[in-house]
């Protein structure tokens, strides 16, 4: 049986022609990219929630991920673009499939299985998030085998997951969200999530500061324009250039945020210990 | 009765003068002032064993101290001269007296060796300015020294060489993914040693003017692309010590408060004053 994989889209068609306007591209591309780098015969779908109810055949695949979107669940629970994906991500629980989220993915999985989300009393975590912990229950979870017990990660999110519900455990945590990282067992399914940004690198970072520019501007992120322009034009070239480490040392990025294979290690545990399992399942 | 210190100062001289030109407080005064803080009303001597007189006060025995704190220095701990070796009597000497030591960078690397253990060059290299993510081992978490503290945090750091080998009675308390050892309780003797690879003593501004002394020496490491960028570095630690409240600064650079408060970034010295220090002078019949 060929291994399929659905990556859902969180964005709508709007925020996606930004993204492609500026020749940018959007979350789910980055998991295509990455899927595809590492299991390069399987078929990679990518289905658009937002856009319209979906209309897929779960049975046909072997692992669904839901990625980050500029939607909010707080306040927007009836909004149809926010309805549908919660609907799926229940469906998604009842087929037992295998399932991965982040970001976005982690907040509907956890609505959709009876926990809650809040927009974060510390604002926006924006850029890196410092000084993530792996907790006991992570370290003798799969998701985070040969990660560093301590690791930075991308992150751009205002909402995080404030209730787990009964099924669910927390698996990672920094000082600005308790639950950066959770497995949640809900009808048949396992769920495995995280807040941060695995399939982000460090130039999909300096692209979405671009895009976001007024609104980080607005919330302080940077003294003005000049300041903004300045990092955009750093992290660019600390992706291009690996023999820019004084600005690597400068914005106190490490090995974690840098190396691929360090950086997208959960999207790398999960399919190892959840999909590929599956799939040999008679 | 209020403790005594005795601040050691391992700088050499023509080290010191150096730092002092570039708007640097010198070490010992950094030590004392940050004993004095976490210790009010104490007593400190500050000592310089580089220098050819640089013994005890006239009239003073090492057990006449509650403490022995010893600043960082940029001596190398592993080779063989006089003024590495006189500092290893010294600690060594400290720990046959029972005085409680505590200290920085160097200081840790002194009590590891004077107690048998050993130090290498950190095949990282230099690890400079901030030290990411040093983490609390299980003994740390469990540990006095880090009673309050959050069992992950950022910390000041300038080092190049690393405790490779921590001598038996020793426990490492913390490390990161540069540096194995980022703390150390060295229990040798009749004394009890708690060092830190980092510094607590150091403010951003101290920072600055330590890294801005040794621009020409970081760009050739690869930290500045040129002299301007070093500057420029140098500039943006001194807003921010003046404008802690510059958000947009903390971010950019990755700096929170494990290292902005002063508070949070000292825990280990008020932490050694009250479960070290204290409990010792009770011990010793000196508290009057």
């Amino acid at each position: 049986m060929k291994l399929r994989l659905l990556v859902i889209e969180g964005n709508a068609k709007q925020r996606r022609d930004a993204d492609y306007a500026l020749g940018y591209c959007c979350g789910s591309d980055r998991y295509r990219t990455i899927l595809k780098k590492m299991l390069p015969d399987a078929e990679i779908v990518v289905a658009f929630p937002a856009d319209g109810h979906l209309d897929v055949q779960l049975s046909d695949f072997s692992g669904v991920i839901i990625g980050g979107s500029g939607l909010n669940i707080p306040g927007h629970d009836d909004c149809p673009k926010v309805r549908h994906q919660i609907e799926f991500a229940t469906a998604v629980f009842e087929s037992g499939l295998p399932f991965f989220g982040s970001c976005w993915g982690l907040q509907v999985a956890a609505v959709a299985s009876g926990g809650q989300v809040g927009s974060s009393p510390r604002g926006r975590e924006m850029g890196f998030a410092r000084k993530i912990q792996i907790l006991d229950t992570g370290l003798a979870s799969p998701l985070f085998t040969g990660k560093p017990s301590v690791f930075d990660a991308p992150a751009i999110h205002v909402d995080e997951v404030t209730h787990l519900p009964s099924g669910g455990v927390v698996l990672a945590a920094n000082n600005h969200s308790t639950v950066q990282a959770a497995s949640i067992n809900y009808l048949n399914g396992e769920f495995w999530g995280v807040q941060y940004h695995p399939e982000f690198d460090v130039e999909h970072m300096a692209n979405l500061t671009e895009l976001f520019d007024k609104m980080v501007l607005h919330e302080g992120f940077y003294e003005n324009e000049a300041t903004l322009k300045t990092h955009i034009r750093q992290l660019r070239d600390v992706h291009r250039d690996p023999g820019r480490r004084d600005l690597a040392w400068l914005l106190g990025l490490g090995q974690d945020i840098l190396d691929d294979g360090m950086r997208e290690r959960e999207i790398r545990n999960w399919i190892d210990h959840q999909v590929m399992p599956h799939m040999a399942r008679p | 009765m209020k403790p005594r210190f005795l601040v050691i100062d391992g700088y050499l001289k023509k080290s010191r003068d150096e730092l002092l030109a570039g708007g640097a407080t010198m070490a010992g005064d950094q030590y004392s002032g940050m004993l004095k803080q976490a210790c009010p009303g104490a007593e400190c001597d500050i000592v310089f064993p580089c220098d050819g007189d640089g013994g005890l006060p006239a009239g003073v025995q090492l057990s006449d101290y509650d403490g022995m704190a010893w600043t960082g220095c940029s001596l190398t701990v592993f080779e063989d001269n006089k003024e590495v070796n006189a500092q290893i009597e010294l600690a060594r000497a400290g720990f046959e007296a029972g005085v409680p030591g505590f200290g920085s960078c160097w200081a840790a690397q002194i009590a590891v060796v004077s107690a048998g253990g050993i130090c290498r060059p950190n095949p990282n290299g230099r690890e400079m300015g901030i030290a990411r993510k040093i983490a609390l081992t299980a003994e740390g978490r469990g540990h006095p020294m880090y009673t309050g503290k959050s069992s992950v945090f950022d910390a000041f750091i300038s080092h190049v060489d690393e405790i490779t080998h921590v001598p038996s009675g020793s426990t490492v308390l913390s490390g990161n993914a540069f540096t194995r050892v980022q703390s150390v309780s060295v229990v040798y003797a009749n004394g009890t040693f708690w060092g830190l690879q980092y510094h607590p003593e150091y403010t951003l501004k101290e920072m600055a003017r330590l890294t801005w002394c040794r621009i020409d020496v970081l760009k050739k490491l690869g930290f500045f692309k040129d002299r301007a960028a070093g500057e420029a570095y140098v500039e943006l630690l001194e807003t921010l010590h003046d404008d802690p409240a510059r958000s947009d600064l903390r971010w950019l650079l990755g700096i929170d408060d494990d290292i902005l408060n002063e508070r949070v970034r000292r825990l280990e010295v008020k932490n050694w004053v009250e479960h070290l220090v204290l409990p010792t002078m009770v011990q010793r019949g000196r508290m009057g």
